[in-house]
């Protein structure tokens, strides 16, 4: 425990008040009291401030716009700070990291870049938030150019998260250094936790939400509207209501939507179970072909799970071949140009069939994942500017956004009807004015500047 | 000086009883912290206790108010006596509550063993509390009596005629004495409780809590043993040997002692004196570990089973061990009215001698057993060979005792007295430029180091002096690592944390805390390693510059300084600050404030920290979740 008092004679407080500027070490007075600290009480002290920091603001999305603070920053600061939208020239990304950093994210120059650049890759968001021109990496781990080469502006799908921002439908909160503002979310018109997924790494929790098809979530999020929570409703009625929702949401939703393709090694049993309770893991394998030339034969691989870097799989086959572990095998080659494209040379002699190969190749290489369902995302708690870590199923996911849609689509409306009423009473004005023109001319000539004129 | 006073006679305060007690707390309760708060109703609880230790009651109550600020303690035995005393002319309950030195426990005849014998007990937790209500039912009849701030308010009541015989007790301690920390620790008395009912069979006691609205019962028939059985459940460290040692000796010396050899690598001891804890141990435990040491010592003789080449020291049968003392003394002597160390010199060797002939018995009858546990000993004893070893060639001393190999990154200072010189473990070399070039370069050396050091819950010392950051450490302090420690050799008084205050720093500052308390233990139990308080937050008002060490703080700033606009900044990194901002706030001794790390309570430091570093997800997911509520400065 810490004994240090945090009441008006405490002894950091005395000592701190009297120092200025100005330091003159042959002040009286002795050294400052040493205050004890419990080892138990002081490790639990810190490890919770920086496990609780690490969790509402790093490593976890927030339910409404599915967004980490690193990620909303950048968008933040793409449109409102720079005018990045889709319609708008790309610019450099160190002017956006810099930017990012110095007014939003006090943190590192790389940890923000590495942030945007996967914004914009592809085979890592299925609906890509950056516009990203130069080298953005590729899916065979290459790394991105530096950011003073690559530049970058908003897609228009990152606008359907924007365009509502200027009307008053968020909130705000003073940035780290009280000099400005940011949006606490932003005006998700979508449900972007789901499409474009998320994973991160926090203190004693992670979360790993894959992406979904846009059209697939945004239907499921309309049908459930009919099925959002009355005022009022007993235990047993919300349980049936909540199976329903979970029903017509999965009606909707068929399963991942991976920007990288693949098969889903699960039954709708098991996905149902998975979307049920935001937890589990199922298998996703790449997508083969076979194709016959005159002497040979070819498996050709036209997809990899999501998340695996091309060349290391190659790597692993090609070890494999090398080892003489599968002997129906002569070769590995990668033809990818923009589409994956691994073609494996298969030997006739052996009279091997592709689908044991592949069989072995899904069992031993990473051909075949496990994809890990963890649906921990920040949940709002009414009055509070940060969220609270909850692990929610499909249905509740769609929901959270849903109340939140309603409530940016109400304050757009206050918004705008507030804009058209000050309209109108200065158009109200105008009327007034013109109906007796020379009347206010003259109280304008007559009149000693402009406070007296509206005096009179 | 403005005004003398004169030192005469008249100037010799005598301050009675009640008011001494509240003048000077620290002297009875320890000091007005969670501890002194909590001693007050360890001081009733203690003689609810008493009634169990000698036969007259069976099963206590515990109450927590649902505000925590009060608590009552309920027991079946006999009833304070209400009658009136004979020569202190009042009834005997008001004297025990008010009086300093009465008691029933100095001649032995009222109560054999007991944990109180000063006689104060009562008064003291009667003095401190803002309300005290005793009832007592004894005789056929029910007494209720009550006291505001240690003074009797009305008088002895009888209240009507009731049948049985025990003493409820109700206290509130006084918010003038404890200021903030009014508030008892649930989790703190349950885990008394929990201990207490393990060390005495049989008594039953009923813990309920209404801050959390939760009743628990703790009733163990098996006692120490049982309590032994959990220990090692909780530690999660499995035993090496099938089996416990256990001894329970009815006759002189009473004692109860229960231990085994597990796989931790520390060792926990727990000892009692008429079932009151003594932390800090005493001529009892002194006893139990001279048995431990020439039992097994004894026995590896007689079975030859001594290694070649390899001496075995106390701290290598130590190793791994877990045990509890419970022993029964008739005349205790304490260090002090706090009773964490036990003095009575004849102890020892009536301790070593009951444990000794039962242990080298329960040795030889089980042969297995008894293999395992010496395998165990041998094992730690080579482990602290080879790390002794390890550590030597990292502190290793180079011609005329100049140290070779000090890391370049390492600013040190001049002072040649180690006691003087203080080193500051740094964040980062950005904070470490301001640190180097802010500090006292006589007495203060710098140390930066790089990212985040190695988690070293789980690594074993080979792996963690491989890691050069901690190496480093290792090197500067110059005292050894692991099991080799020796403070002597320890070239700085003070080892200073000196972290960013930011989520970062404060996860630093935990795996810096985790390393030294695994691994360089002995510098924190003499008080060696502290944590430095860089400021939260600079404010600037007109011309004057302040600094606001956290949220608390700068809310008391903003609201003492109405005029002129305050412009507030964050700290996010020591890097921001100037040289010597960094030395008015945090550097400087005069200026600075330091928080000296102190174990408390080794068993609970140890979940805590492997909790919360350790490889159980699980477990620290419920931690965080559980007390999200103390976490007090979030990033943003």
């Amino acid at each position: 425990m810490t004994v240090r008092t945090s009441d008006e004679e405490g002894p950091s407080s005395r000592g701190r008040r009297k120092a200025t500027r100005t330091h003159d070490d042959d002040e009286g007075g002795g050294p400052m009291p040493i205050t004890l600290g419990d080892l138990a009480e002081e490790a639990r002290r810190k490890y919770l401030n920086y496990a609780l920091s690490v969790i509402t603001s790093r490593a976890l999305p927030d339910v409404r716009d599915g967004l980490k603070p690193v990620q909303r920053r950048i968008i933040y600061t793409m449109f409102a700070d720079l005018g990045l939208t889709h319609e708008a020239r790309h610019r450099k990304s160190a002017k956006v990291v810099g930017d990012v950093i110095g007014k939003y994210h006090p943190h590192g120059d790389t940890a923000v870049y590495e942030a945007m650049v996967r914004l914009a890759q592809d085979w890592v968001m299925r609906a890509p938030l950056v516009d990203g021109m130069g080298n953005f990496g590729s899916i065979d781990g290459d790394s991105p150019a530096a950011y003073r080469y690559t530049e970058a502006r908003l897609t228009k799908v990152a606008s359907e998260l924007l365009t509502e921002l200027t009307r008053e439908t968020v909130d705000f909160r003073p940035t780290y250094d009280g000099t400005g503002k940011e949006p606490i979310t932003l005006p998700a018109r979508f449900p972007h936790l789901l499409v474009n997924g998320s994973t991160g790494i926090a203190v004693g929790m992670a979360t790993n939400v894959p992406p979904h098809n846009l059209g697939e979530v945004v239907r499921a999020a309309i049908a459930l509207i009919p099925l959002l929570p009355p005022a009022r409703e007993d235990e047993a009625a919300a349980e049936k209501r909540r199976k329903e929702a979970l029903k017509v949401a999965l009606k909707a939703i068929k399963g991942p939507d991976f920007p990288t393709g693949g098969r889903l090694v699960a039954t709708r049993k098991e996905l149902a179970e998975l979307y049920e309770e935001g937890k589990g893991s199922c298998k996703l394998q790449g997508e083969w072909k076979v194709r016959e030339e005159d002497k040979s034969t070819f498996i050709v691989i036209t997809s990899v799970p999501y998340g695996i870097e091309k060349s290391a799989l190659v790597e692993e086959i090609g070890d494999i071949i090398a080892a003489k572990k599968l002997p129906q095998l002569v070769g590995v080659q990668d033809l990818s140009t923009r589409d994956v494209c691994i073609e494996l040379e298969v030997s006739r002699k052996s009279g091997a069939e592709p689908e044991l190969i592949m069989a072995y190749l899904f069992k031993h290489t990473r051909l075949q994942v496990t994809v890990k369902y963890d649906f921990t995302c920040l949940v709002p708690i009414a009055g509070a500017d940060v969220g609270r870590p909850d692990r929610l199923g499909l249905a509740a996911i769609l929901e959270q956004f849903l109340l939140y849609r309603q409530e940016t689509v109400r304050r757009r409306f206050e918004y705008d009807l507030r804009k058209l009423r000050e309209r109108i009473h200065i158009l109200e004005g105008f009327e007034k004015i013109f109906d007796a023109l020379d009347e206010a001319i003259k109280i304008i000539r007559r009149s000693d500047g402009r406070a007296d004129a509206g005096r009179s | 000086m403005a005004k003398t006073t004169n030192y005469d006679a008249s100037s010799i305060q005598f301050l009675e009883g009640v008011d001494h007690v509240r003048k000077r707390p620290g002297m009875y309760i320890g000091g007005v912290s969670k501890e002194g708060l909590h001693h007050l109703l360890w001081e009733i609880l203690d003689n609810a206790v008493d009634e169990v230790i000698n036969g007259h009651a069976t099963q206590i109550e515990v109450k927590l108010d649902k505000d925590g600020k009060g608590a009552s303690v309920t027991d079946n035995g006999r009833g304070i006596p209400v009658e009136n005393h004979p020569t202190l002319k009042m009834p005997a309950i008001v004297a025990v509550f008010t009086k300093l030195g009465a008691g029933g426990k100095f001649d032995g005849t009222s109560y054999k063993h007991s944990g109180g014998l000063h006689g104060v007990g009562a008064a003291v937790a009667n003095a401190l509390s803002e309300q005290l209500v005793a009832k007592v039912w004894r005789d056929g009849s029910m007494w209720e009596i009550e006291f505001v701030r240690g003074v009797l308010d009305g008088k002895l009541r009888k209240l009507g005629n009731a049948r049985g015989s025990g003493t409820a007790i109700y206290l509130r301690p006084d918010p003038q004495i404890f200021g903030k920390t009014t508030a008892f620790d649930a989790v703190v008395i349950r885990d008394r409780l929990e201990a207490k009912s393990y060390l005495h069979k049989g008594l039953k006691i009923v813990f309920i809590d209404e801050t959390a609205g939760k009743t628990e019962t703790f009733h163990h028939a098996e006692g120490v043993s049982e309590y032994l059985k959990k220990l090692i459940e909780v530690r999660a460290k499995p035993a090496v040997h099938p089996g416990i040692f256990y001894l329970d000796r009815a006759d002189d010396p009473k004692l109860e002692v229960a231990f085994a050899w597990t796989e931790g690598t520390d060792d926990a001891m727990h000892s009692f004196v008429n079932g009151v804890p003594t932390p800090d141990g005493g001529t009892h435990e002194q006893g139990l570990r001279a048995a431990l040491g020439k039992g097994i010592r004894a026995y590896m003789q007689t079975h030859k089973l001594e290694p070649k080449g390899l001496s075995i020291g106390l701290d290598d049968i130590r190793e791994g061990m877990v045990a509890i003392l419970s022993t029964y003394v008739l005349e205790p002597q304490f260090q002090s009215q706090t009773k964490n160390r036990l003095n009575n010199p004849e102890v020892a060797g009536q301790v070593e001698g009951a444990i000794r002939a039962a242990l080298e018995q329960w040795l030889h009858e089980n042969r297995s057993t008894a293999e395992a546990i010496v395998a165990r000993v041998i094992a730690s004893a080579r482990a602290r060979a080879a790390s002794r070893a390890a550590s030597q060639q990292v502190s290793r001393k180079g011609p005329g005792g100049v140290r070779l190999g000090l890391p370049g990154k390492l600013a040190d200072c001049s002072e040649r007295d180690a006691a003087k010189c203080e080193l500051f473990i740094v964040e980062g070399d950005s904070a470490g430029g301001s640190a180097k070039m802010g500090r006292n370069r006589k007495t203060q050396a710098i140390l930066p180091l790089r990212g985040k050091v190695l988690n070293t819950e789980q690594a074993s010392l080979a792996k963690v002096l491989e890691n050069e950051e901690l190496g480093n450490i290792v090197k500067v302090l110059g005292c050894g690592v692991g099991k080799d420690v020796n403070i002597e050799q320890l070239r700085y008084g003070k080892v200073i944390l000196l972290m960013d205050a930011d989520s970062d720093g404060h996860h630093i500052a935990t795996l810096l805390l985790t390393f030294f308390y695994r691994h360089m233990r002995e510098l924190i139990r003499s008080g060696h390693v502290y944590l430095a308080q860089p400021p939260l937050y600079r404010v600037d008002i007109g011309k004057e510059t302040l600094w606001a060490a956290d949220d608390a703080h700068l809310q008391r700033i903003l609201a003492d300084k109405g005029r002129g606009k305050p412009e507030i900044q964050r700290f996010k990194g020591l890097g921001e600050m100037m040289p010597e901002t960094l030395r008015d706030t945090t550097l400087d001794p005069k200026k600075r404030a330091l928080v000296q790390v102190k174990i408390r309570d080794e068993l609970q430091t140890d979940q805590t920290i492997s909790s919360l570093m350790g490889k159980d997800a699980g477990a620290r997911y419920s931690f965080i979740m559980d007390r999200a509520a103390e976490a007090d400065s979030l990033d943003v």
